[in-house]
């Protein structure tokens, strides 16, 4: 939300700002934008919904395997988008947005190739494999970029690749042993990906310094950790501690980082979510499974739950209210 | 702009004559989004364990339906007194809407019972309770959450009426109407707000949420029969013209005149969007929520927007109504109408500012 449209439309509410005062009003505040920024904004959205539409249009078309047409007319149909948009990548280059597109629609036309080649020549490669040539056939596009969505896209296809190679080759002695390790090996990627990424963006590298995409990475990595927690409970086979240990030093490091560091309340709100997660899921397990307890217990962990969110909630809104002032 | 505070902020707003007298004193500042939907699903698990409770040492409550219901409407009423004698209260706040929603879930497992069936009674009844609920639990999480449970029992009511695809077409009205009109309904900023995020909610959910109801309707239409055709095709129509009415809106707003050459083109730009994503009505659904959030400077709306859109093009990618083949060539189309939408809008801002963004 923009900073002052609440102060400005309680203002409003207050009966201090008329109806016909109240848009010259946000507009004076910056919150409405200009039509310039009007005009930046379409660009951008027109260029990038475009882009997108467009090569989500020939991923469809390639998964229909349509049989009337030919394997060449088919690598056609792939390889001339893929060059035109490498073409125009380096014609507009790639400090421009539409040089940025153009490469985006290239990376995803490569996906389409791939899995044409799959199609075609029934290579009888996994799942995981196409992801991870894909991942790297444009890993040299993504170095270039220079753009967080593209890295974000790709970091995306790892943790898919990984993902898939784990349900071939991670569950050999069942489905349980699989999915602890994937979790770790994903929790280990994304959190390096996010310390990595966090460092250069404070050391300047501007186009790295975007919340949205390190907010995305760092849900990633509270998923995996808090998974990993509630299977350690949940799981009584389960002996190893290490799940713990980890997850002690993550909410640690998180809160020292974002809350003193860094100053990103998403990331503590989502650890503060996580910690409700894991107290409901030990409390359940020992309040019903240890101790044998009955609907109290159930009256018990909502109340606590709601304690613990409560003031989880006073804590979050007194960093903000600190931030504002 | 740099370090503005609000009593800075009102000193500029008297300098360009719009306020007089002293600053008001700056009220409890709303908690961002994310904040919120922290106390959303803490609220929700809490709920959970409260209605275990309520199973396991009320179980006649649940055993008939009128027990049901009396329950669940009297711990909406005990949600509505707490909520108003204590409302600045984090924990009873909390406590509140976990009670309330027990009460909900017991009021609709009430009408299931009662009715046992799925008839449009059952959602139109739900969506009236909801719709009470927003009118008078006054807490914001609550009045989001009621909004966007009212609007979806609406939408599932009017699919039970066989006219299942009207229910985007109608929250996507809602939602537009609510979110143009908020400096006009400034005064009950504390319903406005949460009922526009909860319409927003809405039809991102209804955007995604149609393509798998579809596999339900040759079970959820009376008498087996299938669907009249135009029932397929007037909820797009109805988000159609909410997206023309946003671009008329947005468009007057900025001061452009319609019968101008950039209003003609603009609204041209707009029926040709809505006609070439007509098979595929998620994309119009979630353009708007996109724009209305720039529109009115909330990112939240901006990012579900987005999250919308991602959403609906994989649900799109396994929908049974059509090939992947017709699916493709809408997809096509659209995108190539807003690539020329955007070429002609850069070409018609044939000024400095279109030629900055032309380079950027």
């Amino acid at each position: 939300m923009m900073p002052y449209r609440d102060t400005i439309l309680a203002w409003a509410e207050q009966g201090r700002l008329t109806p016909d005062q109240t848009p010259t009003a946000l507009r004076l505040a910056g919150v409405l934008p200009t039509p310039s920024q009007w005009l930046r904004f379409l660009d951008r959205l027109l260029l990038w919904l475009s882009t997108v539409l467009l090569a989500a249009a020939v991923i469809f078309f390639f998964a229909y395997n349509w049989q009337a047409l030919g394997r060449y007319a088919k690598f056609a149909l792939v390889e001339v988008p893929l060059v035109v948009a490498v073409l125009l990548a380096w014609r507009f280059g790639l400090e421009r947005a539409a040089g940025k597109a153009a490469l985006v629609a290239a990376a995803l036309l490569v996906g389409a190739l791939l899995a044409l080649v799959g199609q075609t020549y029934q290579t009888g490669a996994d799942t995981y494999e196409l992801f991870t040539t894909w991942a790297l056939a444009i890993l040299p596009w993504v170095l270039v970029g220079q753009l967080a969505a593209l890295w974000l896209f790709w970091i995306g296809l790892i943790n898919l690749a990984m993902i898939l190679y784990f349900h071939v080759f991670g569950r050999p002695l069942g489905s349980v042993i699989g999915t602890p390790q994937l979790l770790w090996w994903l929790f280990g990627l994304n959190t390096t990906v996010l310390a990595l990424w966090e460092t250069l963006a404070r050391r300047g590298i501007a186009w790295l310094n975007e919340r949205w995409a390190l907010r995305v990475l760092a849900t990633a990595c509270v998923a995996c950790i808090t998974v990993l927690m509630v299977w350690v409970i949940v799981d009584s086979r389960h002996i190893s501690m290490t799940p713990v240990y980890v997850y002690c030093v993550w909410i640690v490091v998180v809160y020292a980082v974002y809350r003193h560091y860094i100053r990103d309340l998403y990331v503590l709100a989502n650890s503060l979510l996580s910690g409700i997660v894991v107290v409901t899921c030990l409390l359940s397990r020992v309040l019903f499974e240890s101790l044998h307890a009955d609907a109290g217990a159930f009256l018990l962990i909502g109340l606590v739950v709601i304690g613990l969110s409560a003031a989880g909630g006073w804590w979050l809104k007194t960093i903000a209210q600190e931030e504002q002032s | 702009m740099t370090a503005m505070t609000p009593a800075i902020l009102w000193q500029r707003f008297a300098e360009a004559g719009l306020v007089q007298g002293e600053a008001p004193a700056s009220g409890e500042a709303g908690s961002p989004w994310y904040v919120r939907v922290m106390l959303g699903v803490a609220a929700w698990i809490g709920a959970l364990f409260l209605f275990g409770f309520v199973g396991v040492s009320f179980r006649f409550v649940i055993e008939n339906a009128s027990g049901a219901l009396i329950t669940g409407a009297v711990l909406c009423v005990a949600a509505w007194l707490v909520f108003s004698s204590l409302r600045h209260n984090d924990f009873t706040g909390q406590f509140g809407l976990a009670a309330s929603l027990v009460g909900q879930v017991l009021f609709l497992y009430g009408l299931f019972r009662l009715f046992k069936t799925e008839r449009a009674e059952v959602y139109l009844l739900m969506f009236a309770f909801e719709a009470a609920l927003v009118v008078f639990l006054p807490n914001f999480l609550h009045r989001v959450w009621s909004t966007l449970a009212a609007l979806a029992a609406l939408a599932y009511a009017l699919g039970s009426l066989g006219l299942p695809y009207l229910g985007t077409g109608v929250i996507a009205a809602c939602f537009a109407i609510v979110w143009l009109h908020e400096c006009r309904w400034a005064k009950p900023a504390s319903v406005r707000e949460p009922v526009g995020t909860g319409a927003a909610l809405a039809l991102a959910w209804c955007d995604v949420n149609i393509l798998w109801r579809e596999a339900m309707w040759p079970w959820m239409a009376r008498d087996g029969q299938g669907l009249p055709t135009y029932a397929t095709h007037l909820g797009t129509l109805l988000t159609a013209c909410v997206f023309v009415y946003m671009a008329v809106r947005l468009l007057r707003r900025e001061d452009v005149v319609l019968g101008s050459r950039v209003g003609i083109a603009a609204l041209a730009g707009s029926v040709a969007l809505m006609a070439a994503a007509w098979s595929a009505p998620g994309v119009t659904a979630a353009l708007l929520i996109m724009l209305v959030g720039y529109a009115s400077g909330n990112r939240f709306l901006l990012g579900l927007g987005l999250i919308a859109l991602g959403g609906y093009l994989s649900y799109f990618y396994y929908q049974m109504h059509s090939t992947l083949l017709a699916k493709s060539a809408v997809l096509a189309e659209t995108g190539a109408v807003l690539l020329v939408a955007r070429a002609v809008m850069l070409s018609l801002f044939d000024t400095a500012a279109g030629k900055a963004v032309r380079r950027a």
